[in-house]
């Protein structure tokens, strides 16, 4: 259960060293309902869009926390930290996967992997994914309409 | 001389009662005064067992916050300790086996709050201010706590939110 204490640590001191780094640039990912890019806005309204969006992922409100969470990301992905833009991926996959769109909550998890994987959020993204990965997936049922309800 | 009579009879009479009202009031007095000293004894007894549970409660926390992260303190000592429990893997795993809507809602904010507190930067006085208002909204350590004093949940899911509510108490802002 408990995790090796050394790895952990080399874990969190390649993070901080890294933290410092401003972000590669990186264009909020396709696939997940936007029209266009987020502009990116200063590093003080990324971390109110932050900290917005966190908030309603807690209340559950999810599809509308993904707003903020894109201008955020773009915020942090123009100013840095670098750390904070594999945190908002992170929450943008978290957010498409509570929202059963399986396809765009693999695509962010995999793009944090492959543009932040020296950080924690790396490491929860790749969790998720093996999670996602051993559970079957469920299509969604149609709504029923006048032509798919039962008994017509 | 019939009337001397009657008139007689009503003030004995009112007499009785007046003596059965001191009697009854003097009951009612005493038993008045018996039922404030009990409230009082009761109310001492309740305000010293909610000092107690409280106490035996920063115990609790604070020999699993040793347990689990012997060597930090403070915001890092909880990371760590949420960490090594697997708290937010297990919020995901636990949501299904709830009984209560309520609890299912609970569970899925920790779930939120946890994952938060594991990529925090327990450096950044910000962020944790920020965490510490995450955990504060909706009044989600009393809504734990009516929960757990149910006892209506599955053990699995009781221990979760005990654990949970021993990582998040006394998270405070910075400011």
């Amino acid at each position: 259960m408990w995790a090796d204490r050394t790895t952990k640590l080399l874990l969190v001191a390649t993070a901080l060293l890294t933290g410092c780094q401003a972000a590669p640039q990186l264009l909020v990912p396709p696939g997940d309902g936007s029209a266009e890019p987020a502009r990116a806005v200063g590093p003080g309204q990324a971390e109110a869009d932050f900290d917005e969006a966190v908030a309603m992922t807690a209340r559950g409100e999810y599809e509308a926390a993904l707003s903020p969470f894109r201008r955020a990301l773009a915020g942090y992905d123009a100013f840095g930290p670098a750390q904070r833009a594999a945190e908002c991926l992170f929450w943008l996959g978290f957010c498409h996967e509570k929202l059963q769109r399986r396809t765009e909550a693999e695509a962010h998890y995999r793009q944090l992997l492959a543009h932040y994987a020296a950080y924690r959020a790396a490491r929860l993204a790749e969790a998720r994914l093996l999670r996602m990965q051993a559970q079957p997936h469920v299509p969604q049922p149609l709504p029923l309409t006048p032509d798919t309800a039962p008994g017509q | 001389m019939v009337a001397a009579e009657a008139d007689k009879k009503a003030a004995a009479d009112l007499e009785r009662l007046r003596k059965e009202f001191a009697t009854e009031t003097a009951r009612l007095r005493e038993l008045h005064g018996k039922a404030v000293a009990e409230a009082r004894a009761a109310g001492d007894d309740l305000t010293a067992l909610k000092a107690r549970q409280s106490q035996l409660f920063r115990e609790a926390q604070m020999a699993y916050l040793n347990v689990a992260a012997p060597t930090e303190a403070g915001l890092q000592a909880r990371q760590t300790a949420a960490r090594r429990s697997l708290l937010a893997a297990r919020c995901a795993q636990l949501e299904k086996l709830a009984r209560a809507e309520e609890t299912r809602k609970i569970i899925a904010r920790l779930e939120v709050v946890l994952t938060r507190l594991d990529l925090l930067d327990s450096y950044d006085a910000r962020a944790e201010d920020g965490f510490a208002s995450l955990v504060s909204q909706d009044g989600l350590l009393g809504r734990i706590e009516t929960v757990l004093a149910a006892g209506a949940e599955p053990e699995s899911v009781r221990i979760l939110l005990l654990e949970s509510r021993l990582v998040l108490t006394g998270v405070n802002r910075v400011g």
